[in-house]
């Protein structure tokens, strides 16, 4: 019913959403046109191991993923807590985290129609990238679902810190880039130096782009290296949950002790 | 109290208390930079010791000038706040222990925010609430069947809220807090800021939800016409203490030997009376100028007979003010309350 509503309330600005869809092919192009120059520059048919192909899919599910994630649910709960509507939640029963996850599906669901899809379609209709085997399209799902709810964990995280600062611009923008260069989201983790990838690899960043898209780009199809990863997934969803429960609970506690 | 009383209340505060600690600010940009390492605190006595208990079924005025306790005492009872001592029950729970079983059987507006999903049609967030509060189909219709008889509430449903006016949706929120049927609604400042027909209707709702569902209502206002359309009983309190507490025609009793003389200006002549009205206090002792709402050329001075007898302000209004009629009433209980907050019961 929240998810729901939340994907009604996205629709209700649909100029918004037109150009949503307009703004995300365009971006693809742009990033085809970006990624042959520096192919092109470069003078060879691969850059460490990856073709241009592999890495335009690459850098555009990237972009498609990043876009499908970002629910601005940080910035929601910035305002409320500002404003003290957050109080609202409180006289209703059920958990505020339970809350803000179900919303933010809301608008996942939103952007996966008006961002994800045209993307795709960009991506694997119009430049024609190479479909990847089946099982990793499979397992590409649960891949996913873990890299969401690191992403909603991390964001619910920036928007508690608005219960101590007056406005979580900083860490919001500071944990965007943070997130997006070391996660491999922005340039592919095989460009980084190998001690520094292979470090990258382990940390919770790469969970959240370089895993569900090395899937689907076909970058790792060895069964058990697979499980691997969504093991190591798994591991870092369970240890955010954690402490960003921890964390909202204390701040929490700190307001209803201290007052607002 | 009692422990009788206890046992039969529904809300029962026993010398609660909320002190905050605020941090002494300095002056200047240099102030401001010390400040970020001062460990310079005050104690703020929010609510300081105040004791009450609330039957099944009332509805209470809960009164005090701004900065008086009021809503933090509200902000405690509903879960939000924990108290710094004393002990607090509400519907046999302490609220900010189990919140989401407590936050079941009540229902909380505060006037200034709403709880309505703002993108959407109004039927959406109640829709949202019979989820939330698994409300029986059976009872959510007859609510909006209720809703839609005192107010023609369905005519809202299809709009969105942020296209609602303040009313309306004052008048949706009220609505949606009613909907799972809680044993106890706080309503925080409901008609601040709304026309007279709303306010009616406002009034209307609380009353017939109280009367039919036996709903205990503590409203906090400053509007004088909510009180005496809706309470039989008032709390007042300032400076975080409870100054009254009691029946509402016994608080006006208090005051028996006040009286609200009114004047009607002479045409074109109601700002030189309102000028002349404006010192009176310094004429005669125990009299004070009111404003009226509502009687368009009228003006009035509130009188203490102990003090002034009224015949003496109506010789002296009659013979030198430009005044074409005059009336005699009883005290009103705005004046009332204005003359506890400005200190009549200390």
């Amino acid at each position: 019913m929240v998810i729901r509503n939340g994907l009604m309330a996205s629709f209700t600005y649909r100029a918004h959403m037109v150009f949503q869809i307009l703004g995300s092919v365009v971006g693809i192009v742009v990033l085809w046109f970006l990624w042959s120059a520096i192919y092109a520059a470069a003078g060879t048919t691969t850059v460490r191991g990856m073709s241009f192909g592999q890495t335009f899919l690459y850098v555009g599910l990237a972009t498609a993923l990043f876009v499908m994630m970002r629910t601005w649910i940080e910035w929601d709960m910035n305002a409320q807590i500002r404003t003290g509507d957050i109080v609202v939640h409180f006289f209703r029963p059920y958990s505020y985290t339970g809350w803000s996850l179900a919303s933010s599906l809301g608008f996942v669901a939103g952007n996966l129609i008006t961002i994800t899809v045209p993307s795709l379609v960009t991506i694997f209709l119009i430049f024609h990238a190479p479909l990847p085997p089946w099982i990793n399209v499979v397992l590409f799902i649960p891949a996913l679902v873990q890299a969401y709810l690191l992403s909603f964990l991390i964001d619910f995280a920036v928007g508690v810190t608005a219960f101590h600062t007056e406005s979580i611009w900083g860490v919001s923008a500071s944990k965007e880039s943070v997130v997006l260069f070391l996660s491999g989201g922005l340039v592919p983790l095989a460009f980084f130096p190998d001690p520094m990838r292979s470090v990258l690899l382990v940390l919770p960043f790469a969970s959240m782009f370089n895993t569900p898209i090395a899937l689907l780009a076909g970058g790792i199809t060895d069964l058990g290296q697979i499980a691997g990863r969504l093991a190591l997934q798994t591991f870092w969803v369970v240890v955010f949950w954690l402490a960003v429960r921890w964390y909202y609970r204390a701040s929490v506690k700190r307001l209803t002790v201290a007052g607002g | 109290m009692t422990s009788n009383t206890v046992q039969d209340s529904i809300i029962v505060l026993e010398d609660l208390k909320k002190h905050f600690k605020v941090l002494n600010r300095s002056e200047g940009l240099a102030g401001a930079f010390r400040d970020l390492f001062s460990r310079n605190f005050r104690t703020v006595k929010a609510v300081d010791g105040v004791s009450l208990s609330i039957r099944p079924g009332e509805i209470v005025g809960f009164l005090g000038p701004n900065g008086a306790g009021k809503s933090t005492t509200i902000k405690m009872m509903t879960g939000v706040l924990e108290p710094t001592s004393g002990s607090l029950l509400v519907n046999g729970k302490i609220p900010t222990k189990q919140r989401q079983e407590y936050v079941r059987n009540i229902g909380v507006v505060f006037g200034q925010r709403t709880q309505l999903w703002w993108e959407l049609p109004v039927i959406e967030s109640f829709k949202l609430m019979k989820e939330i509060f698994r409300i029986p189909q059976a009872e959510y219709e007859a609510n909006l069947a209720l809703f839609d008889k005192l107010v023609n509430l369905s005519a809202l449903y299809g709009q969105q809220v942020r296209n609602l006016s303040l009313g309306q949706r004052m008048l949706c929120d009220i609505a949606a807090s009613f909907l799972h049927n809680p044993a106890i609604i706080f309503l925080d400042e409901p008609t601040i800021g709304l026309d007279v027909a709303i306010k009616a209707q406002i009034r209307t709702i609380i009353r017939t939800l109280n009367r039919e569902r036996g709903t205990t209502i503590l409203l906090t206002t400053h509007d004088i016409g909510d009180v005496e359309a809706l309470c039989q009983r008032i709390i007042l309190i300032d400076h975080g203490k409870t100054i009254y507490d009691g029946a509402i025609g016994q608080f006006t009793k208090m005051f028996g030997s006040w009286r609200t003389v009114k004047l009607l200006a002479q045409e074109g002549k109601k700002d030189e009376l309102d000028a002349a009205l404006s010192t009176i206090g310094e004429r005669f002792a125990g009299t004070r100028p009111e404003t009226l709402e509502g009687e368009v050329g009228w003006s009035a001075v509130a009188v203490d007979q102990d003090q002034t007898p009224a015949t003496d302000v109506l010789a002296w209004a009659l013979s030198s003010l430009p005044v074409q009629d005059v009336k005699l009433e009883e005290i009103r209980t705005e004046t009332v309350i204005a003359q506890v907050y400005a200190g009549a019961l200390k």
